[in-house]
């Protein structure tokens, strides 16, 4: 396992960070279970947890590199796209190519995390204050 | 002989004492409940006809990998038997063994109505509220999810000491979404199992608002805490644990300012009385966790959990009442 930690900047007009953080978890979690098998009443609807950053108020999505996202046949990847508007098109075009020859597979999330996304491991993501609560005695 | 609401004039609710015998405190209902059986009376609640809890099956993406289904109560209790319902489009299983193709367990044989291509493994993705407050514990992320059956043909459900039981993985499996409503006292009544006594800090039940206010262990020993504010100043009750299964029974009220923590039917310890007003007052909260720290973002719990309760009230009178109902389905002392 090797965790990673991916700040989503609310680079979307009218999107919080809060809130294009959860569409990208969710799309990464209709990339195993697409909206067309879902059913209405699914509670399971995140790939990845997420955290909040105690003061400016960011949220991470908590990945791991090295975990093997099932990729459903009927994967829809538009709305995944949508919510990347930052990333070069020859990189987006990459990864449909790569998600399409995967369908019905398997993938590493690390190969999913586009080139402009912010990584941080455990040890960045507490230095950069991601974790504020005093260790309790 | 009908029941009576009150005897001489006076409530039977306020009655403490027959002919010289203790009447025990009537039990009132909960904030929240959750069990892996049915809870009724013995815990304050008058009658619950909904299902246990939402689980999810896990096919390692073969057939109906990721579908979900309610599933019910078999005879006061979830068992491979429970029928299942509100499944998602395509499950034609009728039972919990079925929807997870079992196999043989206790001399059942459980049909494979779905067609799966082996026995899938289970996780809750929502525990519900038997209070009647809707207050469902719930777990959208599907790598967060407690787990009732690890994926074994001809393998019951995952138990503790002969129950159903869910277990939390300590790596990141949590519920969320439990409210807790402002109040001048809260109690507490769980069954559960810690994996080891040699895990650093874990939280079993956690308050979004504070470090304090939680069910924790750290180590062999289980701690009920609250706070006041400035400065913040935990009082805190402890008991030991062996990780065997436990009872605990633990409550805090603004009157006496101070938590209490029992096991097992045990002598309370008692933590520090603090002065100021403790922030069980005015502090509502919509995001309680059950198995982590305050944020969900660490201090998992590691070990199994089969009953939380709470109540947003002093129900110290009913103790011995409550934990003998507890006691009574899960034989634990």
């Amino acid at each position: 396992m090797a965790t990673v930690y991916l700040p989503v900047e609310a680079t979307i007009p009218g999107m919080t960070s809060a809130e294009r953080a959860e569409a990208i978890d969710r799309e990464v979690w209709r990339l195993r279970r697409p909206l067309s098998v879902q059913s209405p009443n699914d509670i399971t609807q995140f790939y990845y947890p997420r955290i909040t950053h105690p003061t400016t108020g960011q949220v991470a999505i908590v990945g791991d590199t090295e975990e093997n996202v099932r990729i459903h046949p009927d994967v829809d990847l538009t709305d995944l796209l949508a919510l990347l508007p930052e990333v070069p098109q020859e990189e987006k075009d990459g990864l449909v190519l790569y998600i399409d020859a995967n369908r019905g597979g398997t993938v590493p999330f690390g190969q999913l995390i586009p080139s402009t996304s912010t990584q941080l491991t455990q040890v960045e993501a507490e230095a950069l204050g991601w974790f504020p609560d005093p260790i309790e005695p | 002989m009908p029941d009576i609401s009150e005897l001489n004039g006076t409530a039977i609710d306020n009655v403490a004492e027959f002919d010289g015998v203790a009447v025990p405190a009537a039990v009132s209902a909960p904030a929240a409940a959750y069990s892996v059986r049915l809870l009724g009376s013995g815990v304050g609640i008058s009658s619950y006809t909904g299902p246990a809890m939402r689980v999810r099956r896990d096919t390692a993406g073969g057939t109906g990998d990721d579908d979900e289904a309610d599933i019910a109560f078999d005879s006061g209790v979830i068992s491979l038997d429970s029928a299942i319902s509100n499944a998602s489009a395509g499950v034609t299983a009728t039972t919990l063994g079925e929807f997870i193709n079992v196999g043989t367990v206790g001399g059942t044989t459980y049909s494979n109505p779905d067609s799966l291509s082996g026995t899938a493994s289970c996780f809750v993705d929502e525990w519900k509220d038997q209070s009647g407050n809707a207050n469902d514990a719930s777990q959208a992320t599907f790598g967060s999810q407690p787990q009732i059956h690890s994926g074994t043909v001809n393998t019951d459900l995952i138990t503790e000491n002969g129950e159903p039981t869910l277990d939390f993985d300590g790596s990141n499996d949590f519920f969320r979404s439990i409210a807790v409503a402002s109040a001048t006292a809260n109690t507490i009544a769980t069954v559960l199992k810690a994996d080891s006594t040699l895990g650093g800090l874990q939280k079993v039940f956690a308050r979004p608002n504070s470090t304090a206010g939680q069910l924790r262990l750290s180590g062999a020993q289980y701690s009920f805490d609250d706070y006041e504010l400035s400065p913040i100043t935990t009082t805190r009750a402890s008991v030991t644990t062996a990780a065997a299964q436990d009872l605990l029974f633990g409550y805090v009220t603004n009157t006496n300012k101070t938590v209490r923590l029992g096991k097992n039917g045990g002598t309370f310890d008692v933590g520090t009385t603090l002065t100021k007003d403790l922030q069980i007052i005015g502090t509502a909260e919509t995001d309680a966790k059950l198995g982590s720290k305050r944020d969900g973002s660490a201090e998992y719990f590691n070990g199994n959990i089969q009953e939380f309760v709470l109540w947003t009230t002093d129900h110290s009178a009913s103790r011995s009442a409550i934990e003998s109902d507890i006691n009574g389905f899960f034989s634990i002392f």
